[in-house]
């Protein structure tokens, strides 16, 4: 069986290519790849998480804004500002992170989430982590978006192999009124 | 009459994913940035006839926004529907605890907001 870590970097990538595609864009994940090191300008978004068990890690995601703005194209005559790339990666780290505690929720893991920071960056570096980390890429017709998974996890950090009582009714664009 | 909409969140895109879902049916929508902000602005906007509101946010979150909603008596019975990446049950159960009157996951389907916000929203007197 893989290792736990394997098995949450598989729950992001789906989680993460299901998530490009509601943005009707489809890219799947290629592993192992940084972002490469260009003069192009690039948002970093940064999520942290953490379980009650101690476990604890980030979600990176890096994007130029070429990428960005093919995700979420400005209004006609309108220009997506410094400012508006930063809050539309900032959102889009926001929800490819729900989903994987979606997902993990299933498997019975609780994760608590901070509210993304992001940054505007030439020539971004990145420093390692002292837990396990991978990079992942998905190209798309106007460059690539990365994005890495940071983790430390405890013993304490199963995941089940049945449905949790903890998996959420609804799924991601679902509605429930009361 | 139009019916005035609030909405709560944290990003601008999603606000103004929302206004675009929101103004095929002609809805006024006026925006909030956080909890604290859209107490104030229900303040400034007393005949805001329905809120979408976001979970996660800095400040104050949906959830606490909620409940101190709920505390006003002129708000007491404002529907709120929530919109957020979460799932948890146990906090779609809180959310009902404390009014709400509905529950999408992100990335919303503008079709199903709009459905929602007819439903819900009644024009209020200002």
């Amino acid at each position: 069986m893989s290792s736990v870590f394997a098995q949450v970097e598989d729950m992001l990538a789906a989680g993460a290519e299901d998530l490009f595609a509601c943005y009707g864009t489809s890219s799947t994940a290629v592993r192992n790849q940084h972002p490469a090191e260009t003069d192009e300008e690039k948002v970093v978004a940064t999520i942290g998480w953490a379980c009650e068990d101690g476990s604890r890690g980030n979600l990176l995601m890096v994007a130029p804004r070429s990428v960005i703005e093919h995700l979420q194209p400005p209004e006609e005559g309108m220009v997506l500002t410094n400012a508006d790339i930063c809050d539309v990666l900032g959102e889009f780290s926001n929800m490819l992170l729900g989903r994987l505690k979606n997902m993990l929720l299933q498997k019975g893991v609780a994760l608590m989430l901070s509210t993304p920071t992001t940054v505007l960056v030439k020539e971004p570096w990145f420093s390692t982590p002292l837990g396990r980390w991978s990079w992942m890429a998905f190209d798309m017709s106007v460059g690539s978006a990365h994005v890495r998974l940071d983790a430390t996890f405890t013993e304490e950090f199963v995941l089940s192999e049945e449905r949790s009582a903890l998996a959420p009714e609804l799924a991601e664009g679902e509605m429930m009124l009361f | 009459m139009a019916s005035k909409v609030l909405v709560v969140d944290d990003s601008m895109m999603v606000r103004q994913q929302v206004k675009r879902a929101l103004a095929a049916a002609e809805f006024t929508v006026v925006e909030a940035q956080d909890g604290v902000d859209a107490l104030e602005k229900l303040t400034a906007n007393p005949d805001v006839s329905l809120v979408v509101c976001d979970v996660n946010m800095p400040r104050m979150g949906g959830m606490d926004f909620l409940e101190a909603l709920r505390k006003l008596p002129q708000f007491a019975a404002l529907p709120v529907v929530m919109l957020t990446t979460e799932a948890q049950p146990e906090l779609v159960a809180k959310a009902k605890t404390f009014g709400a009157k509905g529950w999408i996951i992100k990335p919303f389907k503008p079709e199903l907001l709009l459905a929602a916000a007819k439903k819900l929203a009644t024009p209020q007197a200002a």
